[in-house]
């Protein structure tokens, strides 16, 4: 035992010398950078050519307006500036007869998107020039009110997106979001959902107490929340019943994919530790809720689920600060141990993670410099990326389905507001505007 | 005896790398997690282990009859909360059923008892009262909470707007769970105290200086008296 020890202290000491010169030498952090841009395909846009339509010019203006939003800000491709010059080398209605494929490639465009009405019908024909091709799209019937023919457009421009670029688009996705405003007690939350360019914002969740981290069921089942209107925070289904049944308070609720099981975090044992409940088909409690972890002077916090239900990523600061953390799902009757493996490394506070649906990625708010900024987790490569920069603090990212995207909110001084951005280009857009604090975004 | 080594020198790394390359603040919050990592290991050797453990028996799985939930194995666990983590779980009765009052019904203390429900305060990112003037007035308001037999307590958990709201509606959870602890272990009857979170959702202060951080990291109290 005594040369035991003595072999053990010297391979103790060597370790050290080992692994301190480097770091002393060698003290820097490296940073992983995405890639700053991806190259935007240039689209062009014609102007909506009405031949029959008892709506007004405003209204097609603005119909145009939308879908511009939805082409230019999918994150793959660009609207150029109309031309008179290259409207003119239309003949209307039949836009393929003349179609000048050199003029096109010489105004070096990529695709081109011809719009004209025909008896309050959209018919949109779009021009690949590369390929000297072209697709009529099924025609939109339009009822003349914009908040309704908006959402036909976006679905529109994903269907176009995914032909084009081989990506669903997320121009017709609906967000989820709680708003915060002052009120005579102090303060109110309710839940909002509105488009994903932010308009049609309407009120889902109001007068059942305060109000936050709203998420969709799978599936379009609906959605869930957590409220205070018992006191306690508990988490509802969108018809008012309570997803979990348990003493104390739960919070941050997160479903997997599958709509079977949500993990949250809930102090009914006396701290704030996480647990997954099994659901069924209607999202109705299966069996008894679990306690899946739980650590010494600990607080644990805002689970997420791999696409595969297998996994959870979550905070705590079980370490001293809080970090994110991932967990297998193991089966109940496993006798295997379980421990989570330390995911990210870079920086201090990270929190608030969100795993993608490809289950490549997870993106996190990180504290750099004192400003808590997005950040993305690459699994493939076990690399951390920043997403965004500036002095606003951003947080509760998520991802949109096709990976690219994140919808997060800031918070500073003079609000928060919600903001979508793609992981590559980096451009935040900011979609919500008005009163209130938005926060929680969800999509 | 070789993973204890290890954990060992990672914790030693971490402690003599601090000095390289950091400011103060982060400093401290890598002092913070080597000094866990050493600690975790010093217990290990001396055969204690914090990790947890999935259930090993169908009876685990399905727990207990009047279980609400399926706990974690204890075994280890036990040794490791010691104080006022030790687990305590929530009132029996439900607020609002049974003859017990709806957390809405409660209200501040009237004039006469605030000074002894008065807010306590809590350091950053810790859940653990340490001001020795609020540990005793929260000595002095168990002894009352003893002595009044029908006064049911809210504790209410808040933080300040520095963090995430999510990891701060996490942390003041813990805080409002230790407030209530502590009060147990002071000999008050854990079925009277409820416990609510809010986060950084309500704030007392809304300015933006350590003073305005350190009156919004609280834990405030609401009374029901029959």
């Amino acid at each position: 035992m005594g040369s035991q020890m003595k072999r053990l202290c010297a391979r103790f000491f060597l370790k050290i010398c080992s692994v301190f010169v480097p770091f002393c030498a060698f003290g820097e952090v490296l940073e992983v950078a995405l890639p700053t841009a991806v190259q935007k395909t240039a689209v062009y846009l014609t102007k909506i050519h009405v031949h029959s339509s008892e709506y007004d010019w405003r209204y097609f203006d603005e119909l145009s307006q939308v879908l511009a939003f939805d082409v230019g800000h999918n994150g793959f491709s660009s609207v150029i500036l109309t031309s008179e010059n290259l409207e003119e080398t239309f003949s209307w209605p039949d836009v393929r007869a003349r179609f000048d494929v050199n003029a096109w490639k010489k105004a070096r465009v990529s695709y081109v998107y011809a719009l004209q009405v025909f008896q309050n019908r959209l018919q949109l024909t779009v021009f690949n020039v590369q390929k000297e091709s072209s697709k009529k799209y099924v025609d939109v019937p339009l009822t003349g009110k914009l908040e309704i023919d908006r959402v036909q457009v976006h679905h529109l421009t994903d269907a176009v997106q995914k032909d084009l670029f081989g990506v669903q688009g997320i121009a017709s996705l609906k967000v989820l979001y709680s708003i915060r405003s002052p009120n005579d007690c102090g303060w109110d939350s309710e839940i909002w959902m509105c488009d994903a360019d932010g308009a049609n914002s309407l009120p889902l969740v109001q007068h059942r107490g305060y109000c936050v981290s709203p998420g969709f069921f799978p599936g379009e089942k609906g959605f869930y929340y957590v409220s205070f209107q018992g006191g306690q925070s508990k988490i509802y289904n969108s018809l008012g019943d309570e997803l979990v049944v348990l003493r104390g308070s739960q919070a941050l609720p997160s479903i997997n994919r599958q709509g079977n099981q949500i993990a949250f975090i809930t102090d009914v044992a006396g701290r704030p530790d996480l647990f997954i409940q099994n659901l069924d088909a209607q999202g109705k409690m299966v069996g008894k809720a679990r306690q899946v972890f739980s650590a010494p002077r600990a607080t644990q916090a805002s689970p997420t689920y791999s696409p595969d239900g297998k996994q959870i990523a979550f905070v705590s600061d079980k370490d001293g600060v809080p970090r994110i953390y991932v967990l297998d799902v193991q089966n109940p009757k496993s006798t295997q141990k379980t421990s989570p493996r330390l995911l990210t490394k870079m920086h201090r506070e990270n929190t608030s993670p969100a795993w993608s649906s490809d289950g490549k990625k997870l993106s996190y708010s990180a504290k750099v410099d004192g400003v808590r900024q997005i950040w993305v987790y690459d699994f493939v490569t076990g690399t951390e990326m920043p997403v965004t920069t500036g002095p606003e603090h951003k947080e509760n990212p998520v991802w949109a389905p096709d990976n690219c995207h994140l919808i997060y909110n800031t918070e500073s001084d003079d609000g928060c507001e919600l903001y979508r951005i793609h992981i590559v280009n980096k451009e935040p857009l900011q979609i919500s505007s008005g009163p209130g604090q938005k926060r929680f975004p969800s999509w | 005896m070789v993973w204890v080594v290890r954990v060992l020198c990672v914790g030693v790394v971490l402690l003599l790398n601090t000095a390289c390359m950091r400011n103060s603040s982060e400093t401290w919050e890598d002092w913070k997690t080597a000094g866990s990592y050493l600690g975790r290991s010093l217990d290990a050797l001396c055969g204690k282990s914090y990790e947890s453990r999935m259930l090993t028996s169908d009876e685990e799985f399905i727990g207990p009859y009047d279980a609400e939930f399926i706990p974690l194995n204890h075994g280890d666990l036990k040794n490791a909360f010691v104080g006022s983590d030790a687990p305590l779980p929530q009132p029996k009765g439900i607020p609002g059923q049974k003859g017990v009052p709806a957390l809405v019904d409660f209200y501040m203390p009237p004039d006469t008892l605030q000074s002894l429900f008065h807010p306590v305060h809590f350091d950053t990112d810790d859940h653990t009262v340490r001001d020795r003037v609020e540990l005793q007035m929260l000595v002095e308001m168990a002894e009352y909470l003893k002595k009044n037999g029908s006064t049911y307590l809210v504790v209410d958990g808040h933080a300040d707007q520095r963090a995430s709201a999510s990891y701060n509606m996490a942390l003041a959870m813990r805080r409002a769970n230790y407030v209530r602890s502590f009060l147990v272990k002071n000999g008050v009857d854990q079925n009277r105290i409820f416990t609510v979170s809010h986060g950084k959702e309500r704030p007392v202060a809304q300015g933006n200086t350590p003073s305005d951080w350190k009156l919004n990291r609280r834990s405030e109290f609401k009374i029901y008296q029959r």
